[in-house]
């Protein structure tokens, strides 16, 4: 299998800058190394600082690693430029966790999924408006949700509007940066459920960045944990998965019941 | 008779140029000292605003137009509850925190709020803070919001709850913030706490997996109002009504080994 | 639908309302504006005389038929002057407003960009600015520049420049990691097209709340700085020059102050009254935009 995207031992660390001055640089990411290869489906878990996200920011070329190096089809992502650049664009996308504040809110929604063809496709303004019609059907909203504006969708509907706007330029990897952990449980769900539909149909690689084990189990074939920067395991997902590093062991004893434990049933009024 | 919360016939509307738009549309619920009440829906059938509305914290252009709430079958005013009969937390701990102030400062405001402030209220609040689970309590008194992790804040805040020695305790949505390893422990946190000051919990919570493993009994809230209430377990063995099984599936439907 | 988003589509609407309907206040003030903007724009076609006509037979009269309000000191049409007054007062602050805008976008926008130490050289910068009033600032640098208009609008540009830059540099740091700006560096926007799409537009609603709400105090800048003869010199009609010159005869033909002392404070007023109208309706921070 061909690897699209790979981060070969990247690091990364932040410094903080105050009234004193520059603050000891803190790590976030320490060598870590990731192949992503073509239709795979990836989900980094790890609990909230644990550097997922800054993985995924380094890999969508939004930072630079201090150490190491992103590549894409085995070229380094910060010596792309002109058409390859563009071609990297295209080819790696990505959704937010909160919808809201990935959509300008003074852009219509049409506007909003058109942006990725304007920037990075040829196609002309029939075409393009012909091509987004054709995404907010497949991800089940409707020809009229073009003309809205984002403040006259709900937060479920704009995260589709979201997953519309990444997958327009037919990308081969979609980055799901925590994007079904602000909508309500059932929406999760309607969501992931969309998403395995679109990964078949599409063929995409998806890396999944989650504090969510269940949700991992519904949707990924890998998993890679992460925990103080560094991964702490990278195991296929079976059913009945049991993960075996420290920090995968307490995320899955992290999980919340399936059914009702403990507290005995009480008379109801 | 235990002590009791009724929160009787509430109704919340918002005012849109001439005409309402009701949110909460007659929602009666009692909470019991020592029990554990959820109150579940999909996000905007006014779950929340109910939680607001018997506190009379609700945002501007919203108002309660009927229903009052009861402690012991006491009508009781809102500003009379809030502290006092009812404490409460957050989904969000870090805006509901001033940034500029410090723990030591909320906790002594928190005291004086109900009264309750006095030479000994550093002791009471790192009593509070250890209780909580906040380590090194001692250290954290200086902290402010910003200093501190989403799991650390969202523990202070529910000492800030266990400070005003409120029987009854309003969560809205207590970790829908956090990672789930810190969620198990918030929720560990709540459950021992409830048990142990014998405190009446109103859970308010879209995710069915806090509702199994913290509450006694669920109401389920549509469109502002409550369509089904039961205890826990038959919730997940015997739901009634639609809302009802979409909610129990679509949480059944993340442990494909169980179901 | 949610609730709260329905709350949002009204105050959208809201929001693209002209705040006509408001208050007695805000339609008055609007009133007085749009006066102030005919009389500026068709001052040669409703002016009863020329402004700068010097007839030493007429000097100093009362209000008559023939001229409503009046003439000065050299006979010329009190009301005419008034009238051509409004272009200088409104055209000069227009233009301020304009290069200060510009200033500030240029350079908010390339400290916030930057970052480093850059950001910091330009942000001290401006802080040597902010730290004099900014009426003595514009007397300082007319000190420097000499008297005239063009010279009174580039003092009243660069004395205000520098809280507008702080303000741009300040919102350019709050986009630049908001999702919307990554996401459209995802969709493959260079940055100039990232800072024309998402940032200049947003930019550009709170710079026009924060100018409207400095109009009022500009236009006393140019009448203040052409009242101490540092500004618009005479003959030119403006009502900071027309108060200066009626000076003399405070006692003799106190309405010759009167007339443009009450145009400059109508004007202030109904310009401060818009201000605040229009920053209650553009700026978001007063608006429940988002849902949950």
């Amino acid at each position: 299998m061909s690897v699209i995207l790979a981060a070969r031992s990247v690091s990364k660390s932040y410094s903080s800058y105050s009234l004193t001055g520059r603050s000891a640089p803190k790590t976030v990411l320490r060598d870590v190394s990731l192949d992503i290869a073509a239709g795979e489906s990836i989900a980094l878990l790890g609990r909230s600082g644990s550097g997922k996200s800054t993985l995924g920011r380094l890999l969508l070329g939004f930072e630079r690693p201090d150490g190491g190096s992103v590549a894409f089809e085995n070229e380094s992502v910060s010596g792309l430029s002109g058409e390859r650049y563009r071609h990297y664009r295209r080819s790696v996308q990505v959704v937010f966790q909160d919808s809201l504040g990935a959509v300008n809110p003074r852009h219509s929604i049409g506007r909003i999924i058109a942006e990725p063809l304007r920037h990075l496709t040829d196609l002309n303004e029939d075409t393009r408006s012909e091509r987004v019609r054709s995404l907010l059907a497949q991800v089940g909203l409707v020809p009229d949700d073009a003309r809205k504006l984002p403040s006259q969708m709900s937060g479920g509907q704009l995260q589709r509007v979201c997953i519309a706007r990444a997958i327009a330029p037919a990308p081969r990897l979609l980055v799901l940066d925590e994007a079904v952990s602000n909508l309500d449980l059932v929406l999760q769900i309607q969501m992931i459920a969309l998403l395995r539909d679109l990964q078949a149909r599409l063929k995409m690689a998806v890396l999944f960045i989650t504090h969510d084990l269940r949700l991992v189990q519904l949707f990924c074939s890998r998993v890679i944990v992460l925990a103080e920067g560094r991964i702490q395991e990278d195991a296929p997902v079976t059913r009945g998965l049991a993960l075996r590093s420290a920090e995968g062991r307490l995320l899955q004893d992290a999980i919340l019941p399936a059914r009702p434990v403990h507290r005995a049933p009480a008379f109801c009024d | 008779m235990s002590e009791t919360l009724t929160i009787e016939n509430l109704h919340v509307a918002a005012q849109h140029g001439h005409h309402d738009h009701v949110l909460v549309d007659g929602v009666s619920l009692t909470l019991r000292r020592g029990r554990i009440l959820a109150l579940v829906g999909a996000s905007g059938c006014g779950k929340s605003i109910t939680c607001s509305g018997a506190q009379g914290v609700l945002p501007p252009g919203v108002r309660v137009t009927q229903g009052r709430v009861l402690h012991n079958d006491t009508t009781v005013a809102p500003e009379r509850l809030r502290g006092r009969v009812v404490a409460t937390i957050l989904q969000n701990p870090r805006s509901a925190f001033n940034p500029i102030r410090t723990m030591a400062d909320h906790a002594r405001e928190t005291l004086r709020a109900v009264e309750r402030l006095d030479g000994d209220w550093r002791s009471r609040t790192l009593e509070a803070f250890a209780t909580v689970g906040l380590e090194d309590a001692e250290s954290v008194l200086p902290l402010h919001a910003f200093e501190m992790s989403g799991g650390m804040l969202q523990r202070a805040m529910i000492a800030l709850a266990l400070l005003s020695d409120a029987p009854f305790l309003f969560a809205d949505e207590p970790t829908t913030d956090l990672d789930l390893i810190v969620q198990a422990r918030i929720l560990d946190l709540l459950d021992e706490l409830a048990r142990r000051r014998n405190l009446g919990v109103l859970l308010i919570t879209h995710d069915m997996g806090v509702v199994a493993r913290l509450a006694d009994e669920v109401a389920v809230m549509e469109n502002g109002r409550i369509i089904e209430r039961a205890t826990t377990r038959e919730i997940f063995d015997n739901p009634q009504r639609i809302a009802t099984r979409e909610l129990v599936e679509a949480h059944m439907s993340l442990y494909p080994e169980v179901a | 639908m949610s609730v709260a988003s329905l709350d949002a589509r009204a105050s959208r609407r809201r929001m693209w309302r002209l705040p006509i309907r408001d208050s007695w206040a805000v339609r008055i003030a609007l009133f007085i504006v749009a006066l102030l903007a005919i009389a500026a724009i068709a001052a040669p076609w409703i002016a009863p005389y020329d402004p700068d006509a010097v007839d030493l037979a007429r000097r100093l009269q009362s209000p008559s038929l023939s001229h409503w309000l009046g003439t000065d000191h050299l006979g010329r049409d009190e009301l005419s002057r008034l009238i051509y007054g409004t272009r200088v007062s409104l055209g000069s602050v227009a233009l301020s407003i304009v290069l200060i805008l510009a200033l500030a976008i240029a350079v908010g926008g390339l400290s916030g960009y930057m970052g480093g130490r850059i950001d910091q050289a330009i942000m001290r910068f401006c802080d040597c600015f902010l730290a004099f009033p900014t009426i003595v600032l514009a007397l300082f640098l007319i000190g420097i520049l000499g008297t005239g208009m063009v010279n009174v609008i580039i003092a009243i540009a660069l004395s205000h420049f520098a809280w507008y830059a702080r303000m741009v540099r300040g919102l350019v740091l709050s986009f630049r990691q908001r999702d919307f700006v990554l996401a459209s560096r995802a969709a493959g926007a260079s940055r100039v097209r990232v800072f024309f799409e998402h940032l200049f537009p947003a930019i550009m609603a709170q710079m026009i709340v924060l100018a409207t709400l400095d109009i009022g105090h500009m236009m006393l800048h140019v009448a203040g700085l052409s009242f101490l003869g540092l500004g618009v010199q005479p003959p030119t009609a403006e009502w900071g020059v027309m108060i200066g010159d009626a000076r003399p005869f405070v006692w003799s033909m106190p309405m010759l102050i009167l007339w443009p002392g009450l145009a400059l404070l109508l004007s202030v007023m109904a310009f401060n009254i818009l201000g605040d109208a229009v920053r209650d309706r553009l700026d978001p921070s007063l608006h429940g935009d988002h849902q949950h």
